[in-house]
């Protein structure tokens, strides 16, 4: 990090299509080789972030709170949250699976939260320290989102299997669709952050 | 208005760079984020094409054979990805089918979108409407859940193992050789078709 770092984009005022990366001057509107809108940051980066984020902490909670799925068995009926999934693995001795389901379905989606959240306020704060390891914190979270659509194929798939059972039946609840929208909306939240913003000094807010 | 086809910008923190030019297996990396740059480098236009059309016709297989094989006292049951997803389709959970459904078939989409922008790439000419599935080409990238679906379905083996006798299907294998055909189909450099095609 001692070399003196290349010049920004908008210092220089260029800027590239998001489309097919050409480099153009920054008075053109739409680019001239693909036709996409051309601008220096993603528009509303930090607000758009901050509203899905903020719908998808909230949706969180009724995805955990609420059933996930219902199985009945010879009469019998029992519903499962996601972290009773968790723990009935746990106590069956079965701690990969339990660790695998944990991470995909609770860590990861409150890592992202948390880590989210944390890059929004440093922007709005406009620190400069910890540029380039935020920007990797940014990258992790891209490539982590998508792992938590993990549980809602797999009670798709249990269901499937088990439905036109004689045994018993088991049925999707309304948990899961809260749980596939908070994991959409985390991953729309990420996408539309633009890592540019950690780079920039406060005055060009 | 100016283009600068000599420059390329990191994506990640705004640098400006000078292209390199870059073999085939090279790559550049900013200096400030570490990025890897957008760059154009040599890459086979018959081989991606091959991926490609392999993913197509591999994802067809895994999607129309049961995944996993149940046994309950004699009786057999078996389901499909594509079963998993309609099981939304009824009751309170209707809202999640589309969304599954699109996601299920992102893999699909887009190796059938590179092996029409490919298939017309080969003979050196752009395919019609280039432009505007490019960008949808880049733009599925993110929704491509192919690693996710391989280990639900591994998962939801062993979660049933302990109450029901489970045996993997053809789906399983196919969806096992679609991971890796996938992975390499969509890390071939197509975007260096933008410089390449007139």
């Amino acid at each position: 990090m001692s070399q003196p770092l290349p010049a920004t984009a908008q210092e220089l005022g260029l800027v590239a299509c998001h489309g097919c990366k050409l480099v153009c001057d920054a008075p053109a509107i739409r680019c001239p080789r693909c036709g996409a809108r051309l601008h220096y940051r993603k528009p509303a980066s930090m607000s758009r972030t901050l509203a899905l984020l903020c719908a998808a902490v909230m949706l969180y909670l009724p995805a955990n709170l609420l059933p996930v799925m219902r199985s009945s068995q010879f009469g019998q009926a029992s519903e499962n949250t996601i972290i009773g999934g968790v723990l009935a693995f746990w106590h069956a001795g079965e701690f990969g699976i339990a660790l695998v389901i944990f991470l995909a379905s609770v860590a990861i989606p409150c890592a992202k939260f948390l880590t989210l959240g944390w890059l929004l306020w440093c922007v709005h704060r406009g620190h400069q320290i910890g540029r380039r390891q935020r920007t990797q914190l940014y990258r992790a979270v891209e490539f982590i989102g998508y792992w938590s659509m993990l549980d809602v194929l797999v009670v798709g798939l249990v269901c499937a299997l088990v439905r036109f059972n004689l045994l018993g039946s088991v049925e999707p609840r309304s948990g899961i669709v809260f749980f596939g929208v908070v994991v959409i909306l985390t991953m729309l939240s990420a996408s539309s952050f633009d890592p540019r913003l950690i780079w920039d000094d406060p005055k060009h807010d | 208005m100016r283009i600068y086809p000599h420059l390329i910008i990191c994506e990640h923190c705004d640098r400006v760079y000078q292209r390199p030019a870059l073999g085939r297996q090279q790559s550049a990396h900013c200096t400030a984020c570490g990025l890897k740059l957008p760059c154009s480098c040599a890459f086979k236009c018959e081989q991606a094409l091959a991926l490609s059309m392999a993913t197509a016709i591999v994802f067809v297989l895994a999607m129309a054979n049961p995944v996993i094989f149940v046994d309950v006292m004699g009786h057999q049951s078996n389901a499909t990805l594509w079963q998993a997803a309609m099981v939304f389709a009824q009751g309170v959970c209707a809202p999640m089918t589309l969304p599954v459904m699109l996601i299920l078939f992102v893999p699909l989409i887009q190796s059938l979108l590179q092996c029409w922008v490919l298939a017309f790439a080969l003979k050196g000419v752009s395919a019609p409407g280039f432009a505007p599935l490019m960008r949808v080409i880049g733009g599925l990238q993110p929704w491509n859940l192919i690693e996710v679906c391989l280990l639900s379905v591994l998962i939801a083996m062993i979660k049933l193992s302990g109450y029901l006798v489970v045996h993997p299907g053809v789906g399983l294998w196919a969806l096992a050789v679609l991971n890796p055909l996938n992975g390499l189909a969509c890390s071939q450099n197509i975007c260096s078709l933008w410089e390449q095609l007139p």
